[in-house]
Protein backbone atom coordinates (compact mmCIF):
# COMPACT_ATOMS: atom_id res chain seq x y z
CA UNK A 1 0.00 0.00 0.00
CA UNK A 2 1.20 3.31 -1.15
CA UNK A 3 1.59 5.85 1.80
CA UNK A 4 1.41 9.41 0.92
CA UNK A 5 1.83 12.63 3.20
CA UNK A 6 0.14 15.67 2.00
CA UNK A 7 2.93 17.76 2.22
CA UNK A 8 5.36 15.78 0.00
CA UNK A 9 2.07 15.54 -2.44
CA UNK A 10 1.42 19.24 -2.38
CA UNK A 11 5.52 19.24 -3.04
CA UNK A 12 5.31 17.17 -5.63
CA UNK A 13 2.22 18.81 -7.51
CA UNK A 14 3.36 22.34 -6.97
CA UNK A 15 1.45 25.56 -5.68
CA UNK A 16 -1.88 24.01 -7.74
CA UNK A 17 -2.98 22.52 -4.47
CA UNK A 18 -2.36 25.62 -2.33
CA UNK A 19 -6.27 24.87 -1.62
CA UNK A 20 -5.60 21.10 -0.58
CA UNK A 21 -7.90 20.92 2.29
CA UNK A 22 -6.11 19.51 5.46
CA UNK A 23 -8.48 17.25 6.64
CA UNK A 24 -9.33 15.28 4.17
CA UNK A 25 -9.74 11.51 5.42
CA UNK A 26 -10.59 9.79 2.13
CA UNK A 27 -10.36 10.52 -1.10
CA UNK A 28 -14.16 10.80 -2.10
CA UNK A 29 -14.39 13.85 -3.91
CA UNK A 30 -11.08 15.25 -7.00
CA UNK A 31 -12.60 18.55 -6.42
CA UNK A 32 -10.07 20.29 -4.76
CA UNK A 33 -7.28 18.77 -7.35
CA UNK A 34 -7.24 20.66 -10.48
CA UNK A 35 -6.95 24.82 -11.33
CA UNK A 36 -9.88 26.81 -12.35
CA UNK A 37 -10.37 27.69 -16.48
CA UNK A 38 -9.37 31.00 -16.54
CA UNK A 39 -12.37 32.41 -18.88
CA UNK A 40 -10.73 33.73 -21.79
CA UNK A 41 -11.09 37.39 -23.36
CA UNK A 42 -13.38 37.53 -26.78
CA UNK A 43 -14.65 40.27 -28.22
CA UNK A 44 -18.15 41.56 -28.71
CA UNK A 45 -19.34 38.60 -26.48
CA UNK A 46 -22.26 37.96 -23.89
CA UNK A 47 -21.64 38.96 -20.51
CA UNK A 48 -24.40 36.97 -18.07
CA UNK A 49 -24.04 36.16 -14.39
CA UNK A 50 -20.82 37.04 -14.32
CA UNK A 51 -20.19 34.54 -17.54
CA UNK A 52 -18.76 36.26 -20.61
CA UNK A 53 -20.22 33.69 -23.88
CA UNK A 54 -18.97 34.51 -27.29
CA UNK A 55 -22.40 33.69 -28.67
CA UNK A 56 -25.54 31.37 -27.46
CA UNK A 57 -24.00 27.77 -26.23
CA UNK A 58 -25.80 24.66 -27.81
CA UNK A 59 -29.02 23.65 -26.23
CA UNK A 60 -28.03 20.01 -25.18
CA UNK A 61 -30.32 19.80 -21.88
CA UNK A 62 -33.62 18.25 -23.40
CA UNK A 63 -34.58 16.53 -20.07
CA UNK A 64 -34.87 20.56 -18.50
CA UNK A 65 -36.76 21.31 -21.31
CA UNK A 66 -37.46 21.83 -24.76
CA UNK A 67 -37.98 24.56 -27.43
CA UNK A 68 -41.14 25.02 -28.39
CA UNK A 69 -41.58 23.28 -32.26
CA UNK A 70 -42.45 26.01 -34.46
CA UNK A 71 -45.85 24.02 -35.64
CA UNK A 72 -46.47 24.61 -32.07
CA UNK A 73 -46.66 27.96 -31.96
CA UNK A 74 -48.44 28.02 -35.44
CA UNK A 75 -51.24 26.14 -33.76
CA UNK A 76 -51.66 28.52 -30.38
CA UNK A 77 -51.31 31.81 -32.37
CA UNK A 78 -54.82 32.20 -33.02
CA UNK A 79 -55.51 31.53 -29.55
CA UNK A 80 -53.80 34.43 -28.59
CA UNK A 81 -54.83 37.07 -30.75
CA UNK A 82 -58.59 37.04 -31.43
CA UNK A 83 -59.84 33.78 -30.46
CA UNK A 84 -59.64 34.54 -26.73
CA UNK A 85 -62.32 32.96 -25.49
CA UNK A 86 -63.36 31.52 -22.61
CA UNK A 87 -63.39 27.78 -23.55
CA UNK A 88 -66.22 27.36 -20.88
CA UNK A 89 -68.74 30.46 -21.95
CA UNK A 90 -71.52 28.61 -23.24
CA UNK A 91 -73.32 31.58 -24.74
CA UNK A 92 -71.78 33.13 -27.57
CA UNK A 93 -69.35 32.09 -30.53
CA UNK A 94 -65.67 33.37 -28.12
CA UNK A 95 -67.20 30.05 -26.01
CA UNK A 96 -67.70 28.04 -28.56
CA UNK A 97 -64.63 28.45 -30.73
CA UNK A 98 -62.43 28.24 -27.56
CA UNK A 99 -63.93 24.97 -26.30
CA UNK A 100 -63.87 23.32 -29.55
CA UNK A 101 -60.13 23.98 -29.97
CA UNK A 102 -59.67 22.41 -26.40
CA UNK A 103 -61.61 19.42 -27.26
CA UNK A 104 -59.43 18.94 -30.48
CA UNK A 105 -56.27 19.46 -28.40
CA UNK A 106 -57.48 16.41 -26.28
CA UNK A 107 -58.53 14.12 -28.52
CA UNK A 108 -54.47 14.64 -30.12
CA UNK A 109 -53.46 13.78 -26.31
CA UNK A 110 -55.41 10.93 -25.50
CA UNK A 111 -54.70 9.46 -29.71
CA UNK A 112 -50.89 9.85 -28.68
CA UNK A 113 -50.88 7.33 -25.13
CA UNK A 114 -54.31 5.06 -26.70
CA UNK A 115 -56.72 6.91 -24.55
CA UNK A 116 -59.99 7.81 -24.87
CA UNK A 117 -60.43 11.90 -24.78
CA UNK A 118 -62.81 11.59 -21.81
CA UNK A 119 -59.59 10.19 -19.64
CA UNK A 120 -57.45 13.46 -20.23
CA UNK A 121 -57.69 15.94 -17.73
CA UNK A 122 -55.80 19.30 -18.67
CA UNK A 123 -53.38 20.34 -15.80
CA UNK A 124 -50.45 23.15 -15.31
CA UNK A 125 -47.59 20.44 -16.33
CA UNK A 126 -46.33 17.24 -14.79
CA UNK A 127 -45.95 18.85 -11.20
CA UNK A 128 -49.21 19.05 -10.92
CA UNK A 129 -50.60 15.80 -12.20
CA UNK A 130 -47.95 13.98 -10.08
CA UNK A 131 -49.83 15.85 -7.14
CA UNK A 132 -53.37 15.08 -8.53
CA UNK A 133 -52.65 11.74 -9.12
CA UNK A 134 -50.82 10.62 -5.80
CA UNK A 135 -52.55 12.71 -3.39
CA UNK A 136 -56.41 12.31 -5.23
CA UNK A 137 -56.26 8.28 -4.98
CA UNK A 138 -54.40 8.07 -1.60
CA UNK A 139 -57.44 10.77 -0.78
CA UNK A 140 -60.04 8.77 -2.68
CA UNK A 141 -59.10 5.38 -0.69
CA UNK A 142 -57.66 6.54 2.41
CA UNK A 143 -60.74 4.76 4.48
CA UNK A 144 -59.26 1.29 2.93
CA UNK A 145 -55.67 1.70 2.10
CA UNK A 146 -53.27 3.58 3.47
CA UNK A 147 -49.74 2.17 1.74
CA UNK A 148 -48.18 4.15 -1.38
CA UNK A 149 -45.35 2.26 -3.23
CA UNK A 150 -42.96 4.60 -5.05
CA UNK A 151 -38.69 4.26 -6.09
CA UNK A 152 -35.79 6.24 -4.76
CA UNK A 153 -35.18 7.73 -8.00
CA UNK A 154 -38.55 9.49 -8.99
CA UNK A 155 -38.91 13.18 -9.66
CA UNK A 156 -39.14 15.79 -6.32
CA UNK A 157 -42.65 15.97 -6.78
CA UNK A 158 -43.56 12.34 -6.66
CA UNK A 159 -41.16 12.10 -3.74
CA UNK A 160 -42.49 15.38 -1.83
CA UNK A 161 -46.07 14.21 -2.43
CA UNK A 162 -45.19 10.95 -0.70
CA UNK A 163 -44.03 12.74 2.12
CA UNK A 164 -46.42 14.77 2.29
CA UNK A 165 -48.84 11.55 2.81
CA UNK A 166 -46.45 10.39 5.04
CA UNK A 167 -47.02 13.12 7.38
CA UNK A 168 -50.18 12.58 7.42
CA UNK A 169 -50.26 9.03 8.44
CA UNK A 170 -50.15 6.92 5.04
CA UNK A 171 -47.04 4.48 5.04
CA UNK A 172 -44.86 5.08 1.60
CA UNK A 173 -42.41 2.59 0.40
CA UNK A 174 -39.39 3.63 -1.65
CA UNK A 175 -38.24 1.21 -3.77
CA UNK A 176 -34.50 0.71 -4.62
CA UNK A 177 -33.61 0.57 -7.93
CA UNK A 178 -30.24 -1.43 -9.21
CA UNK A 179 -27.10 0.01 -10.33
CA UNK A 180 -28.06 0.96 -13.68
CA UNK A 181 -31.63 2.43 -12.26
CA UNK A 182 -34.06 -0.15 -13.20
CA UNK A 183 -36.38 -1.35 -10.16
CA UNK A 184 -36.86 -5.32 -9.63
CA UNK A 185 -40.11 -6.76 -9.88
CA UNK A 186 -39.62 -8.78 -7.12
CA UNK A 187 -38.67 -6.09 -4.86
CA UNK A 188 -42.34 -4.74 -6.43
CA UNK A 189 -43.97 -7.78 -5.57
CA UNK A 190 -42.69 -8.33 -1.53
CA UNK A 191 -43.47 -4.25 -1.10
CA UNK A 192 -47.29 -4.78 -1.99
CA UNK A 193 -49.59 -5.54 0.89
CA UNK A 194 -53.28 -5.97 0.89
CA UNK A 195 -53.52 -2.35 1.66
CA UNK A 196 -51.83 -0.80 -0.69
CA UNK A 197 -53.60 2.08 -2.73
CA UNK A 198 -51.05 3.01 -5.47
CA UNK A 199 -47.89 2.10 -7.19
CA UNK A 200 -45.89 5.02 -8.51
CA UNK A 201 -43.14 4.52 -10.94
CA UNK A 202 -42.08 6.74 -13.46
CA UNK A 203 -41.33 5.45 -17.54
CA UNK A 204 -38.40 7.45 -18.11
CA UNK A 205 -36.21 8.76 -15.23
CA UNK A 206 -34.89 12.42 -15.90
CA UNK A 207 -31.29 12.22 -14.76
CA UNK A 208 -30.24 8.47 -16.48
CA UNK A 209 -32.91 7.83 -19.19
CA UNK A 210 -33.20 4.93 -17.49
CA UNK A 211 -36.84 2.64 -18.71
CA UNK A 212 -38.49 1.23 -16.25
CA UNK A 213 -41.05 -2.13 -17.21
CA UNK A 214 -44.07 -0.35 -17.13
CA UNK A 215 -46.64 -3.41 -18.81
CA UNK A 216 -45.18 -6.06 -16.35
CA UNK A 217 -45.61 -3.13 -13.47
CA UNK A 218 -49.24 -3.14 -14.96
CA UNK A 219 -49.88 -6.05 -15.09
CA UNK A 220 -48.31 -7.02 -11.60
CA UNK A 221 -50.77 -3.91 -10.29
CA UNK A 222 -53.68 -4.87 -12.55
CA UNK A 223 -53.45 -8.63 -10.96
CA UNK A 224 -53.49 -7.43 -7.28
CA UNK A 225 -56.26 -4.80 -7.67
CA UNK A 226 -54.06 -1.71 -6.78
CA UNK A 227 -53.48 1.17 -9.08
CA UNK A 228 -50.75 1.87 -11.15
CA UNK A 229 -49.54 5.58 -11.95
CA UNK A 230 -46.36 6.89 -13.62
CA UNK A 231 -45.02 9.75 -14.75
CA UNK A 232 -44.63 9.75 -18.04
CA UNK A 233 -43.38 13.31 -18.30
CA UNK A 234 -40.14 12.09 -20.08
CA UNK A 235 -41.09 9.56 -22.20
CA UNK A 236 -44.70 10.68 -23.62
CA UNK A 237 -43.65 12.06 -27.34
CA UNK A 238 -40.39 10.07 -27.06
CA UNK A 239 -41.27 6.75 -26.88
CA UNK A 240 -44.51 4.64 -28.21
CA UNK A 241 -46.53 4.36 -24.69
CA UNK A 242 -50.05 2.81 -24.87
CA UNK A 243 -51.68 3.38 -21.26
CA UNK A 244 -53.99 -0.25 -22.51
CA UNK A 245 -50.95 -2.29 -23.14
CA UNK A 246 -49.05 -1.21 -20.27
CA UNK A 247 -51.87 -1.49 -17.63
CA UNK A 248 -51.35 2.12 -16.77
CA UNK A 249 -54.30 3.58 -14.79
CA UNK A 250 -53.01 7.15 -14.03
CA UNK A 251 -50.23 9.07 -16.87
CA UNK A 252 -48.86 12.43 -16.15
CA UNK A 253 -47.73 14.39 -19.15
CA UNK A 254 -45.76 17.81 -19.55
CA UNK A 255 -45.89 19.96 -22.24
CA UNK A 256 -42.79 21.56 -22.26
CA UNK A 257 -40.59 18.22 -22.58
CA UNK A 258 -42.24 17.12 -25.75
CA UNK A 259 -41.56 20.87 -27.99
CA UNK A 260 -44.78 21.75 -26.26
CA UNK A 261 -45.41 25.44 -24.08
CA UNK A 262 -44.38 25.26 -20.50
CA UNK A 263 -46.62 25.55 -17.68
CA UNK A 264 -49.36 22.74 -19.24
CA UNK A 265 -49.68 19.48 -18.92
CA UNK A 266 -52.44 16.38 -18.38
CA UNK A 267 -53.02 13.53 -16.09
CA UNK A 268 -54.42 10.33 -17.92
CA UNK A 269 -57.37 8.96 -15.32
CA UNK A 270 -58.81 5.64 -16.52
CA UNK A 271 -62.64 5.20 -16.87
CA UNK A 272 -62.43 1.21 -17.44
CA UNK A 273 -61.97 0.03 -14.28
CA UNK A 274 -62.53 3.43 -12.99
CA UNK A 275 -60.09 5.08 -10.86
CA UNK A 276 -61.61 7.87 -8.78
CA UNK A 277 -59.87 10.80 -7.37
CA UNK A 278 -59.92 13.61 -4.22
CA UNK A 279 -59.91 16.91 -6.30
CA UNK A 280 -57.06 19.03 -4.98
CA UNK A 281 -58.68 22.30 -6.32
CA UNK A 282 -61.80 23.73 -5.08
CA UNK A 283 -63.63 26.40 -7.89
CA UNK A 284 -66.15 26.24 -10.60
CA UNK A 285 -65.62 22.43 -11.21
CA UNK A 286 -63.94 22.57 -14.86
CA UNK A 287 -62.39 19.41 -15.87
CA UNK A 288 -65.29 16.96 -14.18
CA UNK A 289 -64.60 18.84 -11.10
CA UNK A 290 -61.09 17.07 -10.95
CA UNK A 291 -59.37 20.18 -12.03
CA UNK A 292 -61.40 23.84 -11.06
CA UNK A 293 -60.24 26.80 -13.18
CA UNK A 294 -60.44 28.38 -16.56
CA UNK A 295 -58.69 25.96 -19.31
CA UNK A 296 -55.56 27.73 -20.95
CA UNK A 297 -56.93 27.34 -24.40
CA UNK A 298 -53.55 28.42 -25.83
CA UNK A 299 -51.94 26.36 -24.11
CA UNK A 300 -53.71 23.35 -23.91
CA UNK A 301 -54.04 23.91 -27.95
CA UNK A 302 -50.49 23.74 -27.87
CA UNK A 303 -49.76 20.68 -26.02
CA UNK A 304 -52.49 19.09 -28.27
CA UNK A 305 -50.13 20.12 -31.25
CA UNK A 306 -47.20 18.99 -29.67
CA UNK A 307 -48.72 15.48 -29.41
CA UNK A 308 -49.83 15.49 -33.26
CA UNK A 309 -46.25 16.63 -34.71
CA UNK A 310 -44.49 13.90 -31.43
CA UNK A 311 -47.44 11.53 -33.54
CA UNK A 312 -46.07 11.79 -36.74
CA UNK A 313 -42.51 12.41 -36.26
CA UNK A 314 -42.15 9.61 -33.69
CA UNK A 315 -39.94 6.91 -35.45
CA UNK A 316 -37.99 9.73 -37.27
CA UNK A 317 -37.19 11.17 -34.16
CA UNK A 318 -36.20 7.96 -31.92
CA UNK A 319 -34.24 7.37 -35.59
CA UNK A 320 -32.22 10.73 -35.46
CA UNK A 321 -31.79 10.63 -31.73
CA UNK A 322 -30.06 7.00 -31.82
CA UNK A 323 -27.98 8.29 -34.32
CA UNK A 324 -26.88 11.14 -32.33
CA UNK A 325 -26.72 9.33 -29.45
CA UNK A 326 -24.02 6.69 -30.68
CA UNK A 327 -21.96 10.19 -32.25
CA UNK A 328 -22.12 11.27 -28.96
CA UNK A 329 -21.12 8.39 -26.62
CA UNK A 330 -18.89 6.70 -29.10
CA UNK A 331 -16.95 9.84 -29.67
CA UNK A 332 -16.17 10.36 -26.12
CA UNK A 333 -15.09 6.76 -24.67
CA UNK A 334 -13.76 6.25 -27.53
CA UNK A 335 -10.85 8.89 -27.02
CA UNK A 336 -10.83 9.51 -23.33
CA UNK A 337 -10.48 6.85 -20.54
CA UNK A 338 -12.47 6.79 -17.51
CA UNK A 339 -15.71 7.65 -18.87
CA UNK A 340 -18.83 5.91 -16.81
CA UNK A 341 -22.18 6.06 -18.54
CA UNK A 342 -25.08 5.92 -15.33
CA UNK A 343 -27.83 4.31 -16.20
CA UNK A 344 -27.98 0.98 -18.47
CA UNK A 345 -25.99 0.82 -21.84
CA UNK A 346 -28.85 -1.47 -23.65
CA UNK A 347 -30.86 1.00 -25.49
CA UNK A 348 -33.80 -1.45 -24.88
CA UNK A 349 -33.74 0.07 -21.04
CA UNK A 350 -32.72 3.69 -22.03
CA UNK A 351 -33.95 6.48 -23.76
CA UNK A 352 -31.20 7.68 -26.16
CA UNK A 353 -31.84 11.38 -25.86
CA UNK A 354 -30.24 10.39 -22.43
CA UNK A 355 -26.53 10.54 -22.01
CA UNK A 356 -25.60 10.77 -18.77
CA UNK A 357 -21.39 10.69 -18.36
CA UNK A 358 -19.37 10.90 -15.34
CA UNK A 359 -15.48 11.85 -15.96
CA UNK A 360 -12.73 10.20 -13.49
CA UNK A 361 -10.09 12.33 -12.37
CA UNK A 362 -11.82 15.62 -12.94
CA UNK A 363 -13.32 18.40 -10.59
CA UNK A 364 -17.03 18.65 -10.92
CA UNK A 365 -17.18 22.59 -11.24
CA UNK A 366 -13.99 23.39 -13.04
CA UNK A 367 -15.13 20.57 -15.53
CA UNK A 368 -19.30 22.20 -16.25
CA UNK A 369 -17.48 25.72 -16.23
CA UNK A 370 -14.94 25.21 -19.09
CA UNK A 371 -17.95 24.14 -21.18
CA UNK A 372 -19.92 27.30 -21.16
CA UNK A 373 -20.39 26.85 -24.75
CA UNK A 374 -22.49 23.69 -24.35
CA UNK A 375 -25.97 23.80 -22.32
CA UNK A 376 -25.76 20.83 -20.34
CA UNK A 377 -26.69 19.33 -16.81
CA UNK A 378 -24.72 18.52 -14.19
CA UNK A 379 -25.09 15.60 -11.82
CA UNK A 380 -22.88 17.66 -9.31
CA UNK A 381 -24.38 20.13 -6.89
CA UNK A 382 -20.96 21.73 -6.51
CA UNK A 383 -22.25 25.07 -8.46
CA UNK A 384 -24.93 25.22 -5.70
CA UNK A 385 -25.19 25.94 -2.04
CA UNK A 386 -24.92 22.37 -0.97
CA UNK A 387 -22.32 20.13 -1.88
CA UNK A 388 -25.02 17.26 -2.22
CA UNK A 389 -24.55 15.28 -5.32
CA UNK A 390 -27.54 14.20 -7.53
CA UNK A 391 -30.09 11.61 -5.41
CA UNK A 392 -30.67 9.38 -8.25
CA UNK A 393 -27.00 8.55 -8.55
CA UNK A 394 -26.68 7.91 -4.91
CA UNK A 395 -29.72 5.98 -5.11
CA UNK A 396 -27.39 4.14 -8.01
CA UNK A 397 -24.83 3.72 -5.72
CA UNK A 398 -22.50 5.92 -7.94
CA UNK A 399 -19.20 6.95 -6.14
CA UNK A 400 -19.49 11.08 -4.97
CA UNK A 401 -16.73 11.64 -6.99
CA UNK A 402 -18.42 10.38 -10.00
CA UNK A 403 -21.24 11.74 -9.07
CA UNK A 404 -19.85 14.96 -8.62
CA UNK A 405 -18.60 14.65 -12.52
CA UNK A 406 -21.73 13.62 -14.39
CA UNK A 407 -23.13 15.68 -17.36
CA UNK A 408 -26.17 14.64 -18.85
CA UNK A 409 -26.46 15.62 -22.42
CA UNK A 410 -29.99 15.46 -24.00
CA UNK A 411 -30.76 15.53 -27.60
CA UNK A 412 -33.24 15.68 -29.29
CA UNK A 413 -35.59 16.51 -32.61
CA UNK A 414 -33.76 19.63 -33.24
CA UNK A 415 -30.55 18.65 -32.37
CA UNK A 416 -28.14 18.35 -34.93
CA UNK A 417 -25.24 16.01 -36.01
CA UNK A 418 -22.72 19.56 -36.17
CA UNK A 419 -23.73 20.40 -32.83
CA UNK A 420 -22.94 16.34 -31.16
CA UNK A 421 -19.66 16.44 -32.72
CA UNK A 422 -18.59 19.74 -31.85
CA UNK A 423 -20.12 19.13 -27.82
CA UNK A 424 -17.95 15.26 -28.35
CA UNK A 425 -14.33 17.94 -29.51
CA UNK A 426 -15.08 19.97 -26.46
CA UNK A 427 -15.74 17.93 -23.77
CA UNK A 428 -12.69 15.59 -24.62
CA UNK A 429 -10.20 18.87 -24.78
CA UNK A 430 -11.72 20.23 -21.77
CA UNK A 431 -11.14 16.77 -19.90
CA UNK A 432 -7.83 15.87 -20.98
CA UNK A 433 -6.99 19.79 -20.22
CA UNK A 434 -8.24 19.22 -16.60
CA UNK A 435 -6.18 15.85 -16.26
CA UNK A 436 -2.94 17.15 -17.56
CA UNK A 437 -3.36 19.79 -14.71
CA UNK A 438 -4.34 17.31 -11.97
CA UNK A 439 -1.55 15.09 -9.91
CA UNK A 440 -4.16 12.90 -9.60
CA UNK A 441 -4.33 11.53 -13.18
CA UNK A 442 -0.27 12.01 -13.33
CA UNK A 443 -0.21 9.55 -10.20
CA UNK A 444 -2.88 7.16 -12.25
CA UNK A 445 -1.24 7.45 -15.74
CA UNK A 446 1.85 5.92 -13.37
CA UNK A 447 -0.05 3.27 -12.70
CA UNK A 448 -1.19 4.13 -9.24
CA UNK A 449 -4.37 2.58 -7.76
CA UNK A 450 -5.84 5.57 -5.99
CA UNK A 451 -7.97 3.56 -3.99
CA UNK A 452 -4.55 2.02 -2.62
CA UNK A 453 -3.35 5.65 -1.38
CA UNK A 454 -4.25 6.50 2.29
CA UNK A 455 -3.69 10.39 3.13
CA UNK A 456 -2.31 11.36 5.84
CA UNK A 457 -3.38 14.22 8.09
CA UNK A 458 -0.95 16.82 9.11
CA UNK B 1 -51.42 11.57 -54.22
CA UNK B 2 -49.05 13.70 -55.13
CA UNK B 3 -47.18 13.74 -58.52
CA UNK B 4 -43.37 13.18 -58.61
CA UNK B 5 -43.14 16.59 -59.57
CA UNK B 6 -45.18 18.06 -57.02
CA UNK B 7 -43.18 15.93 -54.35
CA UNK B 8 -39.74 17.48 -55.88
CA UNK B 9 -41.43 21.03 -55.41
CA UNK B 10 -42.11 20.24 -51.70
CA UNK B 11 -38.69 19.07 -50.43
CA UNK B 12 -37.33 21.55 -52.69
CA UNK B 13 -38.83 24.35 -50.62
CA UNK B 14 -38.14 22.82 -47.44
CA UNK B 15 -34.35 22.56 -48.23
CA UNK B 16 -34.48 26.45 -49.03
CA UNK B 17 -36.63 27.06 -46.02
CA UNK B 18 -33.57 24.79 -44.12
CA UNK B 19 -31.15 27.96 -45.38
CA UNK B 20 -33.08 30.26 -44.53
CA UNK B 21 -34.66 30.05 -41.54
CA UNK B 22 -33.88 32.50 -39.09
CA UNK B 23 -32.68 29.91 -36.26
CA UNK B 24 -29.76 27.18 -36.44
CA UNK B 25 -32.00 24.53 -34.67
CA UNK B 26 -35.08 24.82 -37.21
CA UNK B 27 -32.77 25.35 -40.24
CA UNK B 28 -30.95 21.99 -39.57
CA UNK B 29 -34.03 20.34 -38.83
CA UNK B 30 -35.98 21.18 -41.72
CA UNK B 31 -32.81 20.48 -43.94
CA UNK B 32 -32.93 17.12 -42.30
CA UNK B 33 -36.91 16.49 -42.78
CA UNK B 34 -36.46 17.35 -46.42
CA UNK B 35 -34.35 14.87 -47.39
CA UNK B 36 -35.58 12.11 -45.11
CA UNK B 37 -38.97 12.77 -46.68
CA UNK B 38 -37.83 12.90 -50.70
CA UNK B 39 -36.16 10.34 -49.82
CA UNK B 40 -39.35 8.24 -48.26
CA UNK B 41 -41.53 9.71 -51.13
CA UNK B 42 -38.97 8.51 -53.67
CA UNK B 43 -40.00 4.95 -53.38
CA UNK B 44 -43.21 5.38 -55.04
CA UNK B 45 -46.65 5.46 -54.59
CA UNK B 46 -47.53 3.28 -51.30
CA UNK B 47 -49.43 0.14 -51.95
CA UNK B 48 -53.17 0.30 -51.73
CA UNK B 49 -53.23 -0.89 -48.15
CA UNK B 50 -51.41 2.36 -46.98
CA UNK B 51 -52.79 4.91 -49.50
CA UNK B 52 -54.73 6.25 -46.70
CA UNK B 53 -51.54 6.64 -43.79
CA UNK B 54 -49.91 8.52 -47.23
CA UNK B 55 -52.05 10.98 -48.30
CA UNK B 56 -52.17 12.30 -44.79
CA UNK B 57 -48.69 12.48 -44.63
CA UNK B 58 -48.36 14.44 -47.79
CA UNK B 59 -51.23 16.85 -46.47
CA UNK B 60 -49.50 17.22 -43.03
CA UNK B 61 -45.75 17.69 -45.07
CA UNK B 62 -47.65 20.72 -46.76
CA UNK B 63 -49.30 21.83 -43.59
CA UNK B 64 -46.65 21.87 -41.91
CA UNK B 65 -44.36 23.63 -44.53
CA UNK B 66 -46.90 26.47 -44.54
CA UNK B 67 -46.67 26.46 -40.95
CA UNK B 68 -42.92 26.65 -41.09
CA UNK B 69 -42.89 29.54 -43.40
CA UNK B 70 -45.25 31.25 -40.98
CA UNK B 71 -42.94 30.98 -37.86
CA UNK B 72 -39.68 32.39 -39.98
CA UNK B 73 -41.95 35.60 -39.41
CA UNK B 74 -42.26 35.32 -36.13
CA UNK B 75 -38.67 34.33 -35.37
CA UNK B 76 -37.45 36.58 -37.75
CA UNK B 77 -39.27 39.33 -35.11
CA UNK B 78 -38.33 38.07 -31.73
CA UNK B 79 -35.66 35.59 -32.32
CA UNK B 80 -32.38 35.78 -30.22
CA UNK B 81 -30.67 39.14 -32.11
CA UNK B 82 -27.08 37.11 -31.29
CA UNK B 83 -25.84 34.13 -32.92
CA UNK B 84 -25.32 30.67 -31.08
CA UNK B 85 -21.68 29.88 -31.20
CA UNK B 86 -21.61 26.86 -34.01
CA UNK B 87 -23.09 30.21 -36.16
CA UNK B 88 -20.03 32.18 -35.13
CA UNK B 89 -17.77 29.57 -35.94
CA UNK B 90 -18.72 29.03 -39.53
CA UNK B 91 -18.91 32.60 -39.98
CA UNK B 92 -15.62 32.87 -39.26
CA UNK B 93 -14.32 29.79 -41.15
CA UNK B 94 -15.83 31.35 -44.11
CA UNK B 95 -14.00 34.44 -43.45
CA UNK B 96 -10.64 32.62 -43.22
CA UNK B 97 -11.74 30.91 -46.63
CA UNK B 98 -12.58 34.23 -48.13
CA UNK B 99 -9.03 35.47 -47.63
C1 LIG C 1 -39.83 13.07 -14.73
C2 LIG C 1 -40.39 14.44 -14.50
N1 LIG C 1 -41.51 14.60 -13.78
C3 LIG C 1 -42.06 15.80 -13.58
C4 LIG C 1 -41.48 16.96 -14.07
C5 LIG C 1 -42.12 18.27 -13.80
O1 LIG C 1 -42.83 18.71 -14.93
P1 LIG C 1 -43.48 20.14 -15.02
O2 LIG C 1 -42.35 21.10 -15.23
O3 LIG C 1 -44.38 20.05 -16.20
O4 LIG C 1 -44.23 20.41 -13.77
C6 LIG C 1 -40.30 16.83 -14.80
C7 LIG C 1 -39.60 18.01 -15.32
O5 LIG C 1 -38.95 18.76 -14.64
C8 LIG C 1 -39.75 15.55 -15.02
O6 LIG C 1 -38.62 15.40 -15.72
Amino acid sequence: MLRLLGGELARAAGARLASFPAASGSLSCARFFSAQPQPEEEEGGIEMKGIKLRGAPMYLDMQATTPLDPRVLDAMLPYMVDQFGNPHSRTHMYGWESEDAVEKARAQVASLIGADPKEIVFTSGATESNNMAIKGVAGFYKDKKRHIITTQTEHKCVLDSCRHLQQRGWDVTYLPVSKDGRLALSDLEAAMRPDTALVSVMAINNEIGVRQPLADIGAMCRARKVFFHTDAAQAVGKVPLNVGDAGIDLASISGHKLYGPKGVGALYVRRRPRVRLEAQMSGGGQERGLRSGTVPAPLVVGLGAACEVAQREMAADEAHVRRLEARLRGGITSRLQGVQLNGPEDLAHRYPGNVNLSFAYVEGESLIMGLKDIAVSSGSACTSASLEPSYVLRALGVEEDMAHTSIRFGLGRFTSEEEVDRAVEMTVAHVQKLRDMSPLWELVQEGVDLKSISWVQH
Amino acid sequence: MPTAAQVRSLMRQYLRLGRTFPNYNIRSYLDRKGREDARRWASGPPADAAAPAAEAAWRAAVDDLAAFKRQAAVYGMYGRKFKTVLELEHDAAAKAKAG
